[in-house]
């Protein structure tokens, strides 16, 4: 069942224009939610192009880097980077099929994301202050116990649909027509609480915060500059986007375009542009809603979403 | 459900950021010391005398911004009345000596766009604030910058948490012994291109600690700031219309 | 070699060049380079030769079998057989025996005593001969003949320093409880053989020997047998004593291959030698072996040994292996035979990836230690800049068994995750929700290892010295560095050709009764696809997206025209050194924290003062975690035995007529036995 070099070719050529488009729009994302976070707050916000500006003027300075560190440090954002743009391959975002979906499922996907996160960790660790040191060990605290619960809402979906494999997934949902089963309020809820907690945000992690010793994901970049910092903030934004794109792929895939017609293409477009919308909402409010939790309650969110993850696999199932 | 409850109170509320920094009106600011025409009487300086960090100096009568702490001591005594606050807030200035006003040059010079800078950051600039041995009056100032009134976020300036993601340096305090190598090392970790902010009284000229043997201010010859902004403490709108035109930023 | 000759006389050469080798080393004792090269370099011919025979019979799938010792006057036979199973475990030991052994010519230079180098070499050999004969015996003298001679020689090389407590206390630890394992697998192995009337293998495993009560309490003595070898918590104690106290190479091949002589006894006799397994059987294995990958993982977290952090994190590999084989008892007991097959596959794998990637981080250990001198986690650090090449092999080992794509870890852990999922579907009622549950923990395994590893490859390697011995470690020479090298590209090899590793598999399915590997998944080199389009994966493919990222990241950043400048770490402006970086301990807190109720752990903190109380001069921290299985478990059940021991001590009179009456007793006894019987 390996492609033939032909079909690899286009398999690889629509997984760039996928990754083109995700990268395009990730900065969006990020700054549509600082945006709605302000207006929130009585507060006007930056512009929406903000994000890529401040990924411009990154590009462009200059790189300092730790005496003590080594080439762990310089590759950290790479691999990072490297992740989550090739992550974006294996999910389907405007048509029923992820471009590199005969290369992995849910597992790879899962996979690919902890190699990002070990690589950062990893180099992280390389500049020898307690801040970099601090930031690893909470953030796979969080991703470890995090895991569980990501694994366990996505088989949800998974089994019931039969595969693992998200396009196929996203095919079997599309075919079925729009039904609703009370189970997925559960998962979703679930699923939601722990994207909260793998992209940084209030309850979880604030991403605008100072101090030090309330950082999770930031403490890790406190060393980064230049375009070290460039590559890490917009994987990041590109993992932000992912993951609204994975909730919208198990929860409410309709409209997603089942060829490549263009008509059928831009439809898919805009319909996925306002689901993402509306996440991002619902973000922006979990975030305007609730005040950072203790690091050591953290734990107790997590295993609330295992719970709900857990009730609906349940439900569904007996 | 509370978000409708804080949509319902934030609609109530209405919005509370100043539209136009430039065009704001900060009633009760004592902003600007105008020097007036009147002549003085000879051999008199009360004026002199009253201040207490030396920012006036006779014939002709000139306020040096860069010392002056806004107490308003001079403005009683003087009997030809020269002296007087206004509610002028556009004060910052690239060149320390545009800050020394007289009766021929009532207010700095404006701020020039500089087309370096606003090209390099003209949509995004990151400041690390630094206080470097100061009252703290001029950090809390600088903190304002980013609330609900000023939101200086909008034009894309934020102030971040490490010297590795800044761009410019915003100095506060008039830089103790025990503060100088502290501030060298922060300066060294940010990455090039990079400018100084120096803000507040303490900053642009030591004052009211000049010439005390705690100081030590070599780093302001090292590294000449690109932008003062005057006051004790300066007043958030300075600083905004000071970076808005030196970064040629629309308000 | 002809293929035939080479299967029939493979193994017998082997074990006569391992004696010889074993001989000659011993005679040359006193010429210490001599002896370490004829040890070593006849255990790698040996080994060599095994692989071989390995391999041809996996590619044949037809068994070898042969006579290793026949004395016509008493018409003793000593038989060996070489069954696809055998066969796969027998290469997966030469794997890690034969790069162990060219590691060990530069290592017992450095690290062990000239004296004992001899004693050491031959101990070596007799050890690996002592597996590969466990490995291919064929009946039960044979076989626990075996056993007991690889856990005597396992012994006598933990105490290798033996002037040392904890070396002899973890030799004396070991030798008990292997012996109690020992004891219950000649138990089992007494009823199984009188049941069957014969002690060869084919006879007593033909799975039809047993029945019903029986047969359960013969498979519970098999298991405590093997879960002992194999760390199958709450077996495993001894594990994390023993495993630390040998010579890392020795330690190497401990954790990589001693362990699977449990897994192969659980494989051989447990799942497919007594019959269709019983559902608590499954339920034991897949039970203990859950736990075991939890709790190993846990305890690796806390260590700042190196060496016993990587034996706990065997231990939890091992529960790995016992999950996978007891989802695949459980599948046979609901008559699943795709599912058992499929879950079997993941279990043999794993055997394979583990020992490379574990095989990889132990000899690097061993590099670590030579080089610093210590085993302390907290005294490494800038170790990347004295030792690159060592550093460069662990982070592929440490991201192996992180189960990272593209390396071998994931393979096995992305069968393990089929198999659980899979089960899901062909389960009826209540019961199928443990198959996702399992797979929930089985990913909170791997993000724990995950990041344990972070920890162990960060705090070792990265940032600066935490000691003057890490500040002056040196690199290997490079007879250590290549078996690294090797391994190293063993993981990366095995994670981007999933297919070898299912195409090896393929015969030692075939050969294992109830399983049906044709309905297996189907697998090219480069990819796994498992039933009914379940999930499909090419390793080899992400990686070309995963390069194409890396190629964009280097575009993206090249693009500023400033050169790189090098500064001291931002540390808010004061002063940074090795007392301000973060410790192991300090890495792993918040999971302890988390952990609380398992770790159960006590504190106390000590100012001393000498002024006056508040101006501190030293703060002493003693932390401790609670011993969980050695307090609740060992701790009662060593004082039940004692307290029987001493009661029995009454028997002990020391006086001649009380025995010479007990003897009495006991002819009397027999007598009237055997007059009553007849």
């Amino acid at each position: 069942m390996i492609p033939t070099i032909l079909e690899g070719v286009r398999a690889f050529g629509l997984a760039i224009l996928q990754a083109v488009l995700m990268l395009t729009l990730a900065p969006l994302l990020k700054t549509l939610i600082k945006m709605m976070k302000a207006r929130l707050q009585n507060r006007q916000g930056p512009p929406l192009l903000q994000g890529y500006y401040d990924l411009a003027k990154l590009f462009r300075k200059e790189a300092v880097r730790s005496e003590t560190a080594s080439w762990v440090f310089v590759a950290g954002p790479r691999v990072y980077f490297a992740a989550a743009v090739s992550a974006t391959a294996l999910i389907p975002v405007l048509i029923s099929a992820a471009p590199l979906e005969v290369a992995g499922g849910i597992l790879l996907l899962v996979g690919t994301l902890a190699l990002g996160r070990f690589a950062l960790a990893t180099a992280a660790l390389d500049t020898g202050s307690a801040f970099g040191g601090m930031g690893s060990s909470r953030d796979m605290t969080i991703a470890a116990l995090a895991e569980p619960a990501l694994m366990l809402g996505l088989f949800t979906s998974a089994l019931a649909a039969g595969t693992l494999n998200l396009g196929a997934l996203v095919r079997h949902a599309l075919a079925q027509g729009v039904t609703f089963h009370p189970s997925d309020v559960l998962a979703f809820a679930g699923l939601f609480i722990i994207v909260i907690a793998e992209t940084g945000r209030v309850p979880v992690d604030n991403p605008a915060t100072h101090l030090e010793l309330t950082m999770i994901h930031e403490a890790m970049l406190l060393e980064y500059s230049g375009p070290d910092l460039a590559l890490v903030e917009w994987a990041s934004a590109v993992k932000e986007l992912l993951y609204l794109t994975l909730l919208v792929d198990l929860f409410m895939p309709f409209g997603m375009a089942t060829g490549t017609a263009p008509l059928a293409l831009v439809v898919s477009l805009l319909a996925w542009a306002f689901k993402v919308f509306v996440l991002a909402i619902a973000v922006t409010a979990t975030e305007s809603m609730n005040a950072k939790l203790r690091l050591f309650r953290v734990p107790e969110l997590v295993s609330i979403s295992l719970g709900l993850a857990f009730l609906a696999l349940t439900i569904r199932f007996l | 459900m509370s978000l409708f409850k804080s949509i319902a109170v934030r609609v109530a509320q209405g919005t509370q950021y100043i539209k136009d920094p430039r065009r704001a009106d900060p009633v009760g600011f004592r902003g600007r010391l105008a020097v007036g025409a009147a002549e003085c009487s000879t051999g008199c300086d009360a004026c002199v005398a009253a201040c207490p960090t030396g920012a006036i100096t006779l014939n002709p009568v000139r306020v040096d911004l860069g010392r002056c702490v806004s107490c308003g001591d001079c403005v009683p005594v003087c009997p030809s009345a020269r002296l007087s606050f206004t509610n002028d807030f556009r004060l910052a200035c690239t060149d320390r000596d545009g800050l020394i006003l007289s009766a021929e040059r009532p207010a700095p010079d404006p701020v020039k766009v500089s087309e370096a800078l606003h090209r390099r950051f003209g949509r995004s600039l990151k400041l690390r604030s630094v206080s470097a041995g100061g009252c703290s009056g001029c950090e809390l100032e600088v903190n304002a910058l980013g609330n609900v009134n000023f939101d200086i976020g909008r034009y894309g300036i934020d102030i971040v948490a490490s010297p590795r993601h800044a761009d410019g340096l915003v100095l506060t305090g008039p830089i103790t012994r025990n503060m100088a190598e502290p501030l060298q090392v922060c300066w060294d970790a940010m990455p090039e291109p990079k400018l100084v902010i120096a803000v507040g009284a303490c900053a642009i000229s030591g004052s009211p600690f000049e010439g005390a043997d705690t100081l030590e201010r070599g780093f302001l010859e090292r590294f000449r700031p690109t932008l003062y902004v005057p006051g004790c403490p300066p007043h958030p709108l300075t600083f905004i219309c000071g970076i808005l035109d030196l970064l040629g930023i629309p308000s | 070699m002809n293929a035939f000759l080479l299967m029939d006389v493979g193994v017998p050469a082997a074990v006569v060049i391992r004696l010889v080798a074993v001989a000659v080393t011993l005679v040359l004792a006193r010429r210490v380079t001599a002896s370490r090269y004829v040890a070593l370099g006849g255990s790698i011919l040996a080994s060599i030769l095994t692989v071989a025979v390995a391999i041809s019979v996996l590619i044949g799938g037809s068994s070898a079998d042969g006579l290793l010792f026949r004395h016509s006057a008493s018409g003793i036979a000593l038989s060996y057989s070489v069954t696809p199973l055998s066969a796969w475990f027998l290469m997966v030991l030469g794997l890690i025996a034969i790069p162990t052994a060219i590691y060990s010519m530069a290592y017992f230079a450095h690290s062990v005593a000239p004296a004992r180098t001899a004693f050491v070499g031959s101990a070596f050999n007799v050890m690996l001969g002592a597996v590969e004969l466990v490995f291919t015996a064929s009946d039960v003298i044979m076989f626990l003949f075996a056993w007991e001679l690889m856990t005597l020689a396992t012994a006598t090389l933990v105490a290798t320093e033996h002037e040392q407590r904890t070396s002899r206390r973890a030799a004396y630890l070991y030798l008990v409880m292997s012996h109690v394992g020992t004891g219950c697998l000649l138990g089992g192995f007494l009823v199984l053989s009188a049941a069957a009337g014969s002690a060869s293998f084919p006879s007593m495993l033909a799975g039809n020997v047993l029945h019903g009560l029986t047969r359960d309490g013969v498979f519970l003595l098999f298991f405590l047998g093997f879960a002992v070898k194999a760390g199958i918590v709450p077996f495993h104690v001894w594990l994390p004593e023993a495993h630390p106290a040998a010579p890392s190479s020795v330690s190497a091949l401990m954790s990589s291959v001693l362990i699977t002589a449990g897994v192969y006894g659980l494989f051989r006799v447990c799942a497919f030698g007594l019959g269709v397994p019983a559902l608590g059987w499954g339920l034991t294995l897949s039970a203990l072996g859950t736990v075991s990958a939890i709790m190993g993982v846990l305890y690796a977290l806390t260590q700042t040994d190196l060496k016993r952090l990587l034996a706990y994190s065997t231990i939890e590999n091992a529960g790995i292996m016992a999950l996978g084989l007891g989802a695949s008892m459980l599948a046979m007991t609901d008559s699943h035979p795709a599912l058992a097959t499929l879950a079997a596959a993941a279990s043999l794998a794993h055997v394979l990836n583990h020992a490379v990637f574990k095989g990889l981080l132990f000899l690097g250990a061993g590099s670590v230690v030579m080089g610093t001198g210590t085993r302390q986690l907290e005294q490494f650090g800038g170790l990347l800049r004295r030792m690159p090449w060592t550093g460069l092999f662990f982070l592929v080992g440490s991201m192996s068994i992180a189960g990272l794509p593209l390396l071998n870890g994931f393979i096995s852990e992305w069968l393990t995750f089929q198999a659980l999922l899979l089960g899901f579907h062909t389960t009826p009622g209540f019961s199928r929700l443990n198959y996702p549950l399992s797979g929930a923990l089985l990913a909170l395994t791997s993000a724990l290892a995950a990041a344990c590893f972070v920890k162990v490859f960060g705090i070792s390697f990265l940032a600066l010295p935490r000691s003057p011995a890490a500040a002056e470690a040196h690199e290997s020479p490079r007879a250590m560095l290549a078996p690294q090298a090797f391994l190293a590209a063993s993981c990366v090899g095995l994670g981007l050709f999933p297919g070898v590793v299912l195409n090896g598999l393929s015969s030692v399915l075939a050969s294992l009764p109830g399983l049906q590997p044709s309905s297996l998944m189907s697998w090219g080199g480069l990819e796994m696809a498992s039933p009914s389009q379940f999930d499909h994966v090419i390793p080899a493919m992400f990686g070309m997206a995963l390069l194409g990222g890396l190629l964009a990241a280097g575009l993206l950043s090249t693009r500023t025209r400033f050169a790189i400048r090098r500064e001291p770490t931002w540390g808010c402006g004061g002063e940074l050194s090795a007392r301000t970086e973060y410790t192991a301990s300090a890495f792993s807190k918040p999971l302890v924290m988390v952990f609380q109720a398992i770790y159960r752990p006590t504190r106390q903190v000590e100012t001393l003062a000498q002024v006056s109380p508040y101006f501190t001069q030293e703060v002493r921290y003693r932390s401790e975690m609670e011993p969980t299985f050695e307090r609740y478990v060992y701790g009662p059940l060593l004082r039940a035995v004692l307290g029987v021991a001493n009661g029995m001590k009454v028997l002990q009179a020391g006086s001649l007529h009380a025995y010479i009456g007990y003897v009495l007793a006991l002819a009397v006894g027999l007598m009237l036995l055997v007059w009553w019987r007849g």
